[in-house]
């Protein structure tokens, strides 16, 4: 077990200093920052003096190393438009975008999980059909528009919820459902098929043959087999809910790190843009972590390894 | 009924598919006397393995049903249980051994938990007295350090040890009937007769009844006390063992015997049986059996030859022996 962390928190080192060159580079790609920085009037002689300032002249190398020395110590430079260390920045951004995140996986594996399983063992009946069509609408609606929607009728008309901020429970509910339709509904389906595969097995047919009642093998035998690759899916989901709530952030103006990102590509606030991908990677890596550990929990086939 | 051990009359068992009606078991009926083993013998797809599960009433749902037949286990139809009944039934009074251990174990589960599940379902022990039972069962299929075993996974075991700990399982509770669903075919060949000396050993200490399964005909003697030998969804001969192998009366039979070869006699070469089995969703009313058989006539095709009693209890289902109507 030990060596299969270690090995894992290699890899993860390793992703996270690739992601750092790659968000380093980008920086530089996306257009001279200068020509915002500087009034409009400004001189050869003024971009000049400001590139040196700024150790814009550097080699790229010898800027990668400066960079990824003070990146180490937490220190990702100042924001352009803020005028403040990016850092804390995105810090102080980083638990409510976390908390969202987190409430939209609960709210998934809560109902995406149970259905998933009961349309698997009542394949062919209404639920199972009526499950796969609320998962078909839920992958197939946008959810921008859902988002809309939702915020026109229970926040806007009938004053049922609150939005335009993170403190209290009430404001989670709308955008942590808009989130969970979509992946909800993917969580739903693998669940689905891999129950369907596990109950096909012979390891139940054993189980059942033992006398072991029917809500057993289907919750434990099948179950506890079946979820393995659901967890590598809701790693992943998870990563992609920190980074691509953008667009909700944006809905229920949410004050998260997608909202910040959204913001910062607007203004070309590159700093903030290069902070809030540098974090973003090393949560999703965090996450994907952690989801290995389970995993290696789960299955003692992969602890072996 | 109130004769002991599995009495077996007119079992039949439906696969309702997409592409018809497959009639996997079809009217078979058998007995095993209690503490006696019955070998049943057919080539894959022969309706065996379906035969099990329908004993067991554990066909696939909803394609598998049983459409008829009756299954007596000590004066008790098992068909008419209700299904929390037959639980009840399962694993306690009936077991059984899958053909493959490494699929028939959940990969998920230690051991431990999975040799002392039907205890812990059947007589409600738990904690230390279920684990004192779970290492003496393990014990009694010779695996070493049973202690340190049961907190083992499956795939830490090797083939053998698992389909060992396959039969701990399966025998925990002391069933009347084990169902051993070609419990070697996946062994080596190093360890399958191994096993077979070890399921005779518990079967002479636990004095259970046995329903063997193989598609190898020539395990059967050393195994068994009466022969079943299926054909496409049909038993189509069967008898003690003895009168069996010693004159086989059906074609499919002899030509089973011939198939398959022996170590203890010299031969040339073996020979294949021509043609292959008959859809079973497409059956005509003759013997199944017409169409790659050498001695084949008219009537075969025509009409199902009845039950013949040769001897004893030889019964045979052929024309060549039943006087056609």
């Amino acid at each position: 077990m030990f060596s299969y962390v270690a090995r894992r928190l290699f890899q993860l080192c390793i992703t996270l200093m690739l992601v750092s060159i790659v968000v380093f580079l980008l920086g530089r790609l996306s257009g001279d920052p200068l020509s915002l920085i500087l009034p409009p009037e400004a001189t050869e002689q003024d971009f000049a003096a400001a590139r040196e300032q700024l150790g814009l002249d550097q080699p790229l190398w010898k800027q990668y190393s400066i960079f990824a020395a003070r990146a180490l110590r937490g220190d990702l430079g100042d924001s352009i438009t803020a005028r403040r260390p990016v850092f804390p920045l995105v810090m102080e951004r980083l638990p409510s975008s976390l908390a969202l995140a987190g409430a939209t996986i609960l709210l998934t594996l809560l109902f995406a999980v149970p259905l998933g399983v009961i349309s698997a063992v009542r394949k062919g009946s209404y639920i199972d059909f009526g499950a796969r069509l609320v998962a078909l609408l839920g992958q197939s609606v946008p959810s921008f528009w859902l988002g809309l929607i939702l915020l026109q009728f229970f926040a806007v008309q009938w004053r049922l919820l609150p939005f335009g901020d993170s403190n209290g429970i009430g404001y989670y509910v709308l955008p942590s459902i808009t989130l969970a339709a979509f992946i909800a509904a993917g969580i739903m389906r693998l669940v689905r098929s891999s129950m369907l595969d596990a109950m096909d097995s012979d390891y139940v047919k054993f189980a059942r043959s033992k006398g072991v009642p029917e809500w057993k093998v289907i919750w434990l035998h099948a179950l506890r087999n079946a979820l393995l690759p659901v967890m590598t899916l809701a790693g992943l989901y998870l990563g992609i809910l920190v980074t691509g709530a953008v667009v909700i952030e944006e809905v229920f103006i949410w004050p998260g790190m997608g909202r910040l990102a959204y913001q910062s590509v607007v203004t070309r606030d590159y700093p903030v843009v290069q902070g809030v991908v540098l974090v973003t990677a090393a949560v999703v890596l965090a996450a994907n972590f952690i989801v290995d550990l389970l995993y290696g929990y789960a299955d003692p086939r992969i602890r072996a390894q | 009924m109130n004769s002991r051990g599995l009495v077996v009359r007119n079992l039949t068992a439906h696969l309702f598919t997409k592409r018809g009606c497959a009639r996997a078991v079809d009217g078979i009926s058998f007995a095993i006397p209690p503490r006696k083993t019955l070998g049943l013998v057919g080539e894959s797809g022969s309706g065996k393995s379906m035969a099990c599960m329908a004993l067991m009433r554990l066909l696939p749902k909803p394609a598998g049903q049983i459409v008829d037949g009756e299954v007596w286990l000590d004066g008790v139809d098992l068909l008419k249980l209700s299904e929390r009944e037959m639980q009840e039934i399962r694993g306690r009074r009936i077991a059984m051994i899958l053909q493959d251990p490494t699929s028939s174990l959940n990969p998920v589960l230690k051991i431990g938990y999975q040799v002392g599940e039907p205890v812990r379902q059947h007589e409600n022990v738990r904690g230390g007295p279920l684990r004192t039972r779970v290492v003496e069962l393990m014990r009694q299929v010779q695996i070493a350090a049973p202690e340190d075993r049961i907190n083992a996974y499956p795939h830490q075991l090797s083939g053998g040890m698992r389909q060992r700990v396959v039969g701990a399982a399966a025998l925990a509770c002391k069933p009347q009937l084990l169902i051993a669903d070609e419990p070697t075919t996946s062994l080596d060949v190093t360890v399958q007769m191994h096993y077979l000396s070890l399921l005779q050993e518990l079967q002479q200490q636990q004095q259970f009844g046995m329903l063997f399964i193989t598609h190898d005909i020539h395990l059967v003697p050393s195994i068994c006390d009466a022969v079943a030998v299926m054909y496409a969804g049909r038993i189509v001969e069967q008898g003690e063992v003895d009168a069996v192998f010693k004159r086989p009366a059906h074609p499919y039979t002899r030509a089973l015997l011939r198939a398959a070869p022996r170590l203890d006699e010299a031969m040339e070469s073996l020979e294949s049986i021509p043609g292959e089995l008959p859809s079973l969703t497409e059956l005509g009313p003759g013997c199944r059996f017409a169409a790659r058989c050498s001695k084949a006539s008219q009537v075969c095709s025509d009409a199902y030859p009845p039950d013949t009693g040769l001897e004893h209890d030889h019964r045979v289902n052929c024309w060549l022996y039943g006087q056609p109507a």
